[in-house]
């Protein structure tokens, strides 16, 4: 069965804060991975925010479904060949998770960068497989001076195992909130991780 | 966190919306919710308003992040 856009939507968002403080996850999780309470999964979906990027996007690009899988993908992963930023004088909207993830920080008192950090999509090299469980090399944000940064050095965090069924030692995750989400080719999380330093630096240069 | 805090707006002048952000407020691009009007609830990220949602959505979101983690509700919302 191939991955709908709702389901893949569904991934993402089922730890996703909203999701936990409503009591979410499990639907969301259900439905990612059987399909089950369509119209229900649906209905959250549309509510959580990142509904209003998908509308955005797929309007942007002239697509009719704001759940269609290319949009929803350039959300989370970014995208190249759809049209993702839109321009202000002094500003720029990165239509991508990992820019608009930053802000929280500045409307959220006591929210702290480890939280932006879990809530951000990430990609990293799996190092371990255990039972339910993957240790990944983990780059975390941090922030110095007031800018946002990737560590150099990353250490090894354990995350679960989540969508992804078939892995292998060395194989690049995807994973948000510490569930993995899927598997990249090495040239997907490469242009991945370039694409969140873009984002990281383009937001860093507004906010100076 | 996923989220996008609504805010309403108080008063459009020169392109830009006004909205009230708790104690303070603040000028945000309205390109993507070219509809809206004043005391209207939208949901903003980076300078910009990227929705219009209805009250009672609102009162929906204030209810799941108000408070946490110290926030504090604006002063003049629902």
């Amino acid at each position: 069965m191939n991955l709908t856009g709702e389901q893949f939507a569904a991934r993402f968002s089922c730890r996703c804060w909203t999701s936990r403080m409503k009591g979410f996850s499990n639907l969301l999780e259900n439905f990612a991975v059987h399909g089950t309470n369509y119209e229900k999964a649906i209905e959250i979906l549309r509510k959580l925010s990142s509904f209003a990027w998908y509308e955005i996007i797929a309007k942007k690009n002239n697509i009719d479904n704001p759940f269609d899988i290319r949009v929803v993908r350039a959300y989370w992963l970014g995208d190249d060949k759809l049209v993702g930023q839109i321009e202000s004088p002094g500003s720029a909207l990165l239509l991508f998770h990992n820019f608009t993830v930053l802000e929280d920080i500045h409307r959220y008192p006591g929210i702290t960068v480890e939280d932006i950090d879990r809530c951000k999509v990430s990609v990293a090299k799996a190092c371990g497989i255990k039972e339910g469980r993957i240790d990944v090399h983990h780059r975390e944000l941090i922030q110095r001076d007031g800018e946002f940064f990737l560590t150099q050095n990353p250490k090894i965090i354990s995350i679960e195992k989540g969508f992804v069924r078939k892995l292998e030692t060395g194989d690049w995750i995807v994973y948000h909130e510490e569930i993995a989400i899927d598997v990249l080719s090495k040239k997907e999380a490469l242009a991945f991780i370039q694409r969140t330093e873009g984002a990281i630096e383009l937001f860093n240069q507004q906010r100076a | 966190m996923c989220l996008s805090i609504p805010v309403k707006i108080l008063s459009i002048k020169n392109n830009k919306a006004i909205v009230d952000f708790g104690d303070k407020k603040e000028e945000f691009d309205f390109r993507l919710t070219p509809d809206i009007k004043i005391k209207d609830y939208v949901l903003v990220n980076n300078g910009f308003l990227i929705k219009k949602i209805s009250a009672a959505e609102a009162e929906e979101i204030f209810k799941v992040i108000y408070p946490v983690k110290g926030g504090v509700k604006p002063k003049e919302e629902i």
